[in-house]
């Protein structure tokens, strides 16, 4: 929960409260003459900004943005963690602006607006604050930053703009892997930093909690999408990945809610705030649950390939006085694999042997024939050898030796709730993960989603008038029964007003075991 | 002491409301209570109806009316009587029916006159 001033929870639940937003773009992106403040540097009253609540000197803070709060006419933001399987998810807003004055408009529309080229491009970034004004001031907290996701859609006849916009998950999910890269025995954690760094983002602008899993083999291979593997990276954790409010990227794994302050109740709804409960119906049931992982692990160094399978020849023949390329595919992932020499010892390192005839009969000419260049991809070994006699040559032995990441045995588990399948039939989830490493893990994977899953009772949607403070995994006590917040969707508009649509999901607080703090045989549970 | 829009002296209107205009939605909760959310400021309304208005005050009223219509920026408002004042205020200007009474060539006409606090 974001915290806030006394009288903003005030405000908050009185009858009648007197709504304030900010609604700010970067229209042209500029950040020059912007900086923080910084104490005996900056002047107090001049241009340098003060970071956000939470000192999150983020880059989206930098940019010179235009604030276009009195315009605003309805603002749409939400954000939701994917239960029960966790990764990576975006918040999306959707911002109506007045366009009396033609301020967002082209001018090729009849627009005036000396901005209309920026209102016109995608990736904008916009920041949107929402709360009350009290004591005569607009007192807002921050609610969503985000760039806009495609151009302004411009209303003529109704005078009105409307500008969608994402978080920059978005910018994750649709990055591709410019260079494969493999890595061994890495947490969670340290992975998705690497892949931050990678994707350009500074360490102001993410808080990633320590991995619990350590995934044994890896590999981000060129042309995929970033998005893609760190789904998969923080779905095996059963953590979550998303932008906060003020633009922190946050990695929560799946210990994430049992530690402070998540199991202390961070508000009591009563039914004064709550404009709607509504139960969902049966779709989300999940009461079949199969598990499944083929992790890789890297070997020692071992023979990988020979030339005698080569093209089904048995022999690679170079072309006289010339370079020749030699292609090799593995069947597994290749961490290293040692550059092949001439006339190597058998059964040690990479080596080769050349003669002038195929049946090795004639004269040697291993000597002669180098390794010009090695390239290594994953799966692909790219040789070039160069044949330094005026005679084709043959290649009669090839020996590659490497560091293989092999398959390590299949993880797979099954498990159903027989209440539930007998109550509603089978409601099956496959999840297929190859960074779940164990199967006791996937067996406590298994169970978790059965536990909040298998039984309708566990789900519940609340319509309330708005908190703007409450954030994902904020537990809330609700008719006696405690809820954790896994969706918040705010609508301001004057047609409903300020309020939240909350999915929440039914919590019984648990505190799990700490050596040297719980006790065996106390109420303490082992952690999953 | 007049009635000033965007600095010119209009004729006093024979009538005037002045209203109130405010955002706001309301939602029942389920504990019966009723809950108001307020957006942005209080906004007043003014309607002014001219009767029998001779050709020159309607010209003097409309000429600021198309200004507003060709720049698209709100005007002035002011009221400096005795005992109704109203500092200067930005306001929207709509000008809608002109009924004319046809009882001789001066084309004497009614109008009503709306200006919206911007």
């Amino acid at each position: 929960m974001i915290s806030v001033a006394d009288a903003f929870s005030v405000e908050e639940v009185d009858s009648v409260r007197k709504i304030a937003e900010s609604v700010q773009f970067a229209w042209k992106k500029d950040t020059s003459n912007n900086r923080f403040f910084t104490i005996g540097v900056s002047t107090i009253g001049g241009n340098d900004l003060i970071p956000g609540p939470a000192a999150a000197a983020t880059a989206w803070t930098k940019y010179r943005y235009e604030d276009e709060s009195a315009y605003a006419l309805a603002l749409e933001y939400e954000r939701e963690l994917n239960m029960p399987l966790g990764g990576l998810v975006k918040s999306l807003a959707d911002i109506k602006l007045d366009n009396t004055s033609g301020r967002f408009s082209p001018r090729y529309t009849g627009g005036s607006s000396a901005i209309f080229t920026a209102v016109g491009l995608p990736g904008r970034p916009v920041i949107i604050n929402a709360g009350f004004n009290y004591g005569g001031i607009d007192n807002v907290i921050p609610q969503f930053v985000g760039l806009t996701s495609k151009p302004a859609r411009v209303d003529s006849r109704n005078r009105e703009v409307d500008i969608s916009a994402s978080d920059f998950i978005e910018y994750i999910q649709d990055s591709y892997v410019d260079k494969t890269s493999m890595f061994t025995t890495e947490f969670t954690d340290v992975l998705l930093q690497q892949s931050f760094q990678t994707l350009g983002f500074s360490t102001s602008q993410y808080d990633l909690d320590q991995g619990i899993n350590r995934v044994k083999f890896g590999i981000f291979e060129t042309g995929q999408k970033w998005g893609n593997y760190v789904n998969q990276l923080v779905q095996a954790e059963n953590g979550h990945l998303y932008q906060d409010e003020q633009g922190v990227i946050k990695f929560e794994n799946r210990q994430h809610y049992s530690t402070f302050p998540y199991f202390n109740i961070q508000r009591i709804i009563t039914t004064a705030q709550v404009i709607n409960a509504v139960v969902p119906d049966t779709d989300h049931i999940i009461n079949v649950v199969e598990v499944k992982g083929s992790p890789r692990s890297v070997q020692t160094t071992q023979l990988v390939w020979q030339a005698t399978g080569y093209a089904g020849s048995g022999v690679i023949t170079l072309a006289a006085s010339t370079n020749t390329e030699v292609w090799i595919n593995f069947n597994d992932p290749m961490f290293a694999i040692t550059t092949p020499v001439a006339n190597g010892t058998s059964g040690q390192t990479s080596y080769f042997k050349a003669n002038t005839k195929s049946d090795d009969t004639g004269t040697d000419v291993t000597s002669s024939v180098s390794v010009k260049s090695i390239d290594n991809f994953a799966q692909t070994t790219k040789l070039v050898f160069t044949n330094g006699t005026s005679d084709q040559a043959f290649l009669t032995t090839l020996d590659i030796w490497g560091r293989p990441a092999r398959k390590t045995g299949d993880v797979y588990y099954k498990t159903k709730r027989d209440i539930s399948v007998t109550a509603f039939g089978e409601r099956p989830i496959m999840i297929q993960n190859d960074y779940i490493q164990d199967s006791s893990w996937a067996q406590s994977l298994a169970e978790l989603v059965l536990r909040d899953f298998a039984l309708p009772e566990n789900l519940q949607t609340l319509i309330i008038r708005a908190i703007p403070e409450l954030q994902m995994g904020d537990l809330i006590s609700w008719q006696g029964h405690y809820w954790r917040v896994f969706g918040i969707k705010t609508q301001l508009d004057p047609g409903v007003g300020f309020i939240q649509e909350l999915k929440l999901l039914q919590r019984t607080i648990v505190t799990y075991f700490r050596i040297g703090i719980s006790t065996i045989g106390g109420s303490d549970q082992i952690a999953p | 002491m007049s009635y000033l829009l965007s600095s010119i002296t209009l004729r006093a209107p024979q009538s005037m409301d002045e209203s109130n205009s405010t955002q706001m939605a309301q939602q029942r909760t389920l504990a019966g209570s009723v809950g108001r959310d307020y957006f942005g400021s209080n906004k007043k309304v003014w309607v002014l109806e001219y009767k029998n208005t001779k050709k020159a005050d309607y010209d003097t009223i409309n000429t600021i009316y198309q200004s507003y219509l060709t720049l698209g920026t709100a005007k002035t408002w002011q009221v400096t009587e005795t005992n109704y004042t109203v500092a200067s205020t930005n306001v929207h200007i709509d000008l809608q029916v002109r009924k004319f009474t046809m009882s001789g060539a001066d084309y004497i006409s009614d109008f009503t006159l709306i200006l919206t606090e911007a």
